[in-house]
């Protein structure tokens, strides 16, 4: 036993030293929840944008059905000798029903409509297919030809996704800031209980980093805690909302998965919030002390 | 500034002024010198000024005017990274004793030590030595609210003195104890003083200068004279050192106490920092308190 290594400002019998990990616990969950929701879009909208550039459709739309059929086969026959497409497949009839089933229901209604003949285009990975370029010579074969790119609506979508990102994004900020403040307040409330205490220690000639490290040691450990406990249960929140996103299909649902990132994030997360307590709290009272004779 | 072969000055004020805030001045052109191993008490009544010099001594306050020099430094202009260093050669028994209350009387002792980034193991043999030879040997272990007045002082009294400090400056420190207690405390300080240390004792109490013959600050309405030593009326006043009951009515000597002089050869009380073997600790077995 070594009594000697006890620490000298005696912070833990406070009740702000057991409420403290509780709130930072609570503020490390909401960084943690913020912060999955920035990685989980971050990687929906990269792999949006490489659909986005990975895959175009040609719609002929207007035209009699039979001649619609042949500048079908005019811009595969193009598409296939051009460089840079992995695959060009025209879409059968009932894939397209399938497609707006949703819209028009089941039954005999698609039989009666004019339903557009669709080419589904992959380009290659890597490949830089000049789509301009691209657009023309269809529509120099198939006057009736329009090249979709996907690009305006995924854009908008892309354009949410990333709007939502930086509001969680500044929501952690938020929450870093907000922790930031809770500690300083924490440690003038150990100060102003401990003003004698730290009164004794300055004048028996401890300089300010001695009387600091009593204080940062302590908020390292309750920033760490309150870290842990935050973070596991952000773990617990996650794991149950992936299993509710678990089937559902919709490549447009950024799913969330418990990717490397991810997880690198939320491990690093308590060590983030003890650190950010230390030297919150250093930084409180250096800057108390200095006030000081 | 001059220094005399292993002598100098150890303090020196100059015109200095001390006003909180907008107030009065509470002490007013202040000038003295302390010479390295002088013995004063600080004496006045209460309100006069003395706390706030010895605030101005410990270097917890800085003088509104006037210059203060410690170890022939000007301390008034030092950086404040420069104080702990110099706060480190001063110790200080403050007058409410102001020990931590979750420490033991062991590391509230050690306290100094351990902000000079002594080592472990120097630290305890150190301190439990000291505190043997204050007569505390079978309390190390305990905690302020559990020690008496007279244990609690003399724990501040040992962590004042476990850094070996060049200047001991002491607040009331008989103010809380019996008069035998007083009477062995002010022993303490005398012995330390015969080291080398030097000691300035504020107090309330006239008698003590009277038992130990040394000079006197005396402060007035912000205002300071130096009274020379009072010379000695009665010999039953002189220091009763010693164990139980005994008095001495027919003293061995007639004079009183001198700083530097021995004291009593019967209770001869080794200082802190000779070697182990030497001291012999007072009896707590007679601690009145």
């Amino acid at each position: 036993m070594d009594l000697l290594r006890r620490p000298i400002v005696y912070l833990s019998d406070h009740p702000s030293g057991r409420l403290l990990p509780w709130v930072i616990a609570v503020m490390a969950y909401l960084a943690a929840l913020g912060l999955a929701g920035v990685v989980t879009l971050d990687q929906s909208v990269s792999r949006w944008r490489s659909a986005l550039s990975h895959t175009v459709t040609v719609q002929i739309v207007t035209g009699e059905e039979s001649a619609r059929e042949t500048e079908r086969d005019a811009v595969l026959k193009l598409l296939n000798n051009t460089d840079g497409i992995e695959s060009a497949l025209p879409m059968t009839k009932s894939e397209v029903k399938t497609l707006l089933e949703p819209w028009l229901g089941q039954g005999n209604v698609i039989d009666d409509l004019p339903i557009p003949l669709l080419i589904d285009v992959k380009l290659g990975a890597g490949s830089a297919v000049d789509l301009d370029g691209l657009a023309k010579k269809i529509g120099d074969v198939a006057p009736d030809a329009v090249l979709d790119d996907h690009g305006s609506w995924l854009q908008r979508f892309i354009n949410l996704a990333e709007n939502v990102k930086l509001i969680a994004a500044g929501i952690v900020t938020l929450v870093g800031l907000a922790t930031v403040a809770i500690v300083i307040f924490a440690t003038r409330a150990g100060m102003a209980i401990h003003h004698d205490t730290i009164e004794i220690l300055h004048l028996i000639g401890a300089k300010d980093s001695f009387i600091a490290s009593q204080f940062q040691r302590h908020f390292l450990r309750l920033g760490l805690k309150g870290g842990l406990i935050g973070v596991a249960i952000a773990v617990l929140s996650l794991l149950g909302l992936s299993r509710l996103s678990f089937g559902l299909e919709d490549a447009f649902i950024p799913r969330l998965a418990f990717s490397v990132t991810l997880l690198v994030v939320l491990a690093v997360l308590p060590l983030l919030a003890s650190l950010l307590t230390m030297f919150t709290a250093r930084q409180t009272v250096t800057s108390a002390l200095s006030r000081m004779v | 500034m001059h220094k005399r072969k292993g002598q100098g000055t150890v303090i020196r004020f100059e015109n200095v002024g001390v006003r909180y805030g907008i107030g009065p001045e509470v002490l007013r052109d202040i000038n003295f010198d302390l010479e390295t191993g002088s013995f004063h008490f600080l004496t006045g009544p209460s309100g006069a000024g003395k706390s706030s010099l010895l605030k101005l001594m410990y270097l917890a306050i800085k003088p509104s005017r006037g210059l203060i020099s410690m170890f022939d430094q000007d301390v008034t202009k030092a950086e404040r990274k420069d104080l702990p260093a110099l706060r480190r050669r001063i110790g200080v028994v403050f007058q409410d004793f102001r020990l931590l209350p979750h420490l033991t009387a062991l590391e509230n002792v050690a306290l100094p030590l351990r902000i000079a980034g002594a080592r472990e193991e120097q630290i305890r043999d150190h301190v439990a030595e000291l505190l043997a030879w204050v007569g505390l040997a079978d309390r190390v272990n305990a905690r302020p609210s559990t020690l008496s007045g007279g244990e609690q002082q003399r724990v501040a009294i040992a962590r004042a003195v476990i850094g070996r400090p060049s200047i001991l400056l002491a607040d009331e420190p008989t103010g809380n104890v019996d008069r035998k207690m007083g009477e062995r405390l002010l022993h303490l300080f005398v012995e330390l003083n015969k080291i080398g240390t030097t000691i300035v004792i504020a107090t309330h109490d006239s008698g003590l200068a009277e038992r130990v013959n040394a000079p006197i600050l005396d402060i007035d309405d912000g205002k300071l004279s130096i009274l020379p030593p009072p010379a000695p009326f009665e010999p039953t006043l002189r220091v009763a050192y010693g164990r139980g009951e005994r008095r001495a009515p027919a003293p061995e000597r007639a004079s009183p106490v001198e700083p530097g002089e021995d004291l009593d050869a019967e209770h001869h009380t080794a200082p802190p920092h000779s070697p182990p073997g030497e001291s012999s600790p007072p009896d707590s077995s007679s601690d009145p308190v």
